[in-house]
Parts: structure tokens; C-alpha cells; sequence
């Protein structure tokens, strides 16, 4: 092995057990002195990268979160009787609104019709971004109905909780799923079967814009609504109807961020 | 596989893995919380596909590219301001010398500056203990390349920690070999 072959080979991988490799380095002492500078650098930025800090309780933290959807499906199981393997939940059966209403009550949504404000740059940023994340998101939505215990999940973890409510219990969900934003704050992404196509319903945790902002874009229309704490957008294609839906979603969710 | 088989296994794996997974996302996304975050819903959603994991061999591997698509999906485009090397969470646990520890700032700054395209093999094989065909079918690459980067990693991270007396004492030591050939 030549020392160019070996110099890579020792660069690229300092532990390699090749036999080949491993004689090589043995083969004279200025490779030997090699290998050590280059193990030796190689512990350190092994140190350097395993050296962080693991959050306290994380473990525990992941067990739960599978162990709560588990729950959920659970629940639905002894009702029904079907194997949990088997199953397919439906969507918003009266007995998970149930459960989902024995959970955190916390302070009701309160939507600031506030209007006329003057628009700052960073609504104007929030909007662009938010139309981004709808292209971007799009690619994930499901063809058929997502469990409600993804939902459940997604808004339970963002800090809302949702109501019992007839009217929702005939609109299949596609999609749920938290996201961030540039600014770092918390949302819950839901996205509903609309008439023209999906719906999205975003509870964002950032700063309540100045006021109710409309979307504008070639291809959704919708509103982003300023919260108490944050902000709401309801979102669709061109020429859907949503004003039912922001009806809907005020009635049945609690959003305390 | 019933539900309690399967929480077993979940439970499993995150009892192996969780530390590594953690760290990875730290060093893609440098910042706890969104390292904290993309833990969680790599995760939540490895549960959801628990059936679809065929072997727990491939867990590991299956894990950290969970985590690696779910920082692209999410944190990539926006970005948010990186830490300031003085501010991360190296542990701090380290007793060694005021010097050691002055060679691990620097060593972790210079990683935070390596580009990712040599960065990500280096995590994948430091972190995660892949072996350079593995990272390649995980970053979609060919071997070559991976070895290529693996190689300009810790070319440059050598060329950015070594002492400056090292280096000039290196640069004379090739100077001299050059002048003998």
C-alpha cells in the first residue's frame, strides 16, 4: 500500500480492521506516528461530538409518547373488539371526544377580530412563510383518513386540546403533524378534506399578528387569525368555503400557548 | 406482533438508542430544543411504523435517517440563529485541564464550520458507528464519495485544531520531504 492510499485510507476511516490497512500502519515508524496523531485527533472529536448534554427524563418522555397513542387505541379496541394489529379507527367517534375532553381544560380561544391594524414586517414574513410551509407540506398530506389519535397527539402536544363537536365528525383529516417555525415557536398542523382540497388549520405559538391577515396566493386563500397567545390559519384552495370550518374550529378547540 | 410485544419493542429501542439519536439531531440542528423536538417526532413516528421494521439490526440506521429527513422537512429552510459555541451543551461533567478543554471549543468550532456535505458522514460515522457503506445508502451516495469526505473531515478539522507550532513544524517537515525528492 502506498503512503497516498494508506494517508486516505487512515483519514477516512482511523479504525479500519482491515488486515491490509492494519499492516500497513505497522510497517515503518513514521506510519506508526501517523496513526497515533490521527487516533488521537480521532478521540477527540469523538469526544467533542458525544459530549452532549442528554435532557433529563428524555427516555421516559419517548416511552410515554408512543404509550399515550397507545392508550388511545386501546380504548377504542375494547369497544369494538377487534384485534389491535387489524384495526382501522374512525375518524371523530363520540367516545374519543370524550377522552379528549377529559383532558387539560384550559383557557378557551378567544379569537381578537382586531382589524384595520397596520401590518408589520413580521406578519408580512409570517404569511410568506406559512404559504412556504404549505408547498412544502403538501407532498406528506395522506390520500385517506389519519387516525384521531395522530390528531389527538398533534394538538395534545402543541398545548391545545379539542372539544366534542357534532359538525366535526363528518370531516375526514388527511394530516397532522407539529412543525416550527423560523421563529422557533410551536405549531400544530391539521389538514381537513375540503370540497376544493385540503384544509389546512394551523394553531401557531408565535406572536399574534396585527390582525387578521388574508392569504394571498395564486393558489390558497384562507386567513391568518391573531389569537390570545398566537395565531390561527384556516387555509384552502381557491374558491373553497371557510367560514364554516372557522366556525367549526372555534367552537371545538381550546388553544392555551 | 400484539400490543404489548410491541411496546416492548419500542421501549427497546428507545433504551438503545435515544443518547445517539439525541446527539445526531444536536449536532444537525444545534440547538436543544429542536434537537429535543426532532427526538420526539422521530420517535413518535418510528412507532407508528414499528411493523414496518424488519429487523432490529437495521434499527440504528433506520433511526437516525428518520431523524435526518424529519430535520430536512423541518428545520433547514428555517433555520434558526445557531448557538454561540461558548453556549453549547458539551457536558459539564469535564474535569480535564483548563487546555483540554480549550481544545474541545476550538475542535467543536471547527466542526460547526466543516460543510455539511463533510460534516454528516463524519456525525453518521462517529455518532451513529456506520461503516461507510452504510452512510452511503443512508446519504444516497457512492462508498468513494462517503470515503472521500470521511477524508477532507478530518483533513480540515487536523489543519483547524492542530497547534500553530505543530502545523509550521508539519508545513517544514513537508517542506524538507519535498526538497529531497
Amino acid at each position: 500500500m502506498d503512503d497516498l492510499e494508506f494517508r486516505t485510507r487512515a483519514f477516512s476511516n482511523p479504525r479500519d480492521n482491515d488486515p491490509e490497512f492494519i499492516n500497513a500502519s505497522r510497517s515503518s515508524n513514521d506510519r506508526e506516528k501517523f496513526m497515533e496523531e490521527v487516533i488521537s485527533l480521532d478521540d477527540s472529536i469523538s469526544d467533542t461530538l458525544t459530549a452532549v448534554t442528554i435532557p433529563d427524563g428524555l427516555s421516559e418522555q419517548l416511552k410515554q409518547q408512543a404509550g399515550s397513542l397507545d392508550d388511545t387505541v386501546n380504548d377504542t379496541l375494547e369497544d369494538s373488539g377487534q384485534a389491535a394489529d387489524t384495526i382501522k379507527k374512525p375518524l371523530w367517534q363520540p367516545r374519543n371526544f370524550a377522552l379528549a375532553a377529559s383532558l387539560i381544560v384550559a383557557v378557551s380561544l378567544g379569537l381578537m377580530l382586531t382589524t384595520g391594524n397596520e401590518l408589520s414586517a413580521r406578519d408580512l414574513a409570517f404569511h410568506d412563510e406559512l404559504i412556504s410551509h404549505l408547498y412544502s407540506e403538501e407532498s406528506h398530506y395522506n390520500d385517506s383518513a389519519i387516525s384521531w389519535g395522530d390528531i389527538t397527539q398533534v394538538i395534545h402536544s402543541s398545548g391545545g386540546q379539542l372539544h366534542e363537536n357534532n359538525a366535526l365528525q363528518g370531516i375526514p383529516a388527511t394530516f397532522a403533524n407539529n412543525c416550527r417555525f423560523s421563529d422557533s415557536s410551536r405549531a400544530a398542523h391539521i389538514v381537513l378534506k375540503g370540497e376544493k382540497g385540503p384544509v389546512s388549520v394551523i394553531f401557531s405559538s408565535n406572536p399574534p399578528v396585527s390582525s387578521i391577515i388574508p392569504i394571498r396566493d395564486e393558489r390558497f386563500e384562507g386567513k391568518i387569525i391573531p389569537l390570545e397567545n398566537g395565531n390561527l390559519t384556516i387555509v384552502g384552495e381557491n374558491k373553497e368555503s371557510l367560514d364554516n370550518y372557522e366556525a367549526i374550529i372555534a367552537e371545538s378547540v381550546e388553544w392555551p400557548i | 406482533m400484539d400490543g404489548k410485544s410491541r411496546k416492548q419493542r419500542y421501549e427497546t429501542l428507545v433504551d438503545a438508542y435515544y443518547q445517539d439519536v439525541y446527539r445526531y439531531g444536536f449536532w444537525l440542528c444545534k440547538n436543544q430544543a429542536l434537537a429535543q423536538d426532532l427526538v420526539q417526532e422521530t420517535f413518535l413516528r418510528a412507532w407508528r411504523s414499528l411493523d414496518s421494521l424488519q429487523s432490529d439490526k437495521a434499527a440504528k440506521a433506520w433511526l437516525f435517517t428518520i431523524l435526518r429527513r424529519e430535520n430536512a422537512r423541518l428545520y433547514e429552510r428555517y433555520r434558526p440563529e445557531l448557538v454561540d459555541v461558548d453556549d453549547v451543551s458539551i457536558a459539564e461533567a469535564d474535569t480535564r485541564e483548563p487546555e483540554q478543554r480549550m481544545d474541545k471549543t476550538l475542535l467543536y468550532a471547527a466542526i460547526d464550520k466543516l460543510e455539511p456535505d463533510y460534516r454528516d458522514p463524519l456525525l453518521l460515522q462517529v455518532i451513529g458507528g456506520f461503516s461507510g457503506k452504510e452512510i452511503a445508502e443512508m446519504l444516497d451516495l457512492n462508498s468513494n464519495t462517503v470515503m472521500t469526505r470521511l477524508f477532507r473531515a478530518r483533513s480540515k478539522l487536523r489543519d483547524a485544531f492542530l497547534p500553530q507550532g505543530r502545523k509550521q513544524e508539519q508545513e517544514q517537515e513537508q517542506e524538507q520531504e519535498e526538497n529531497n525528492n
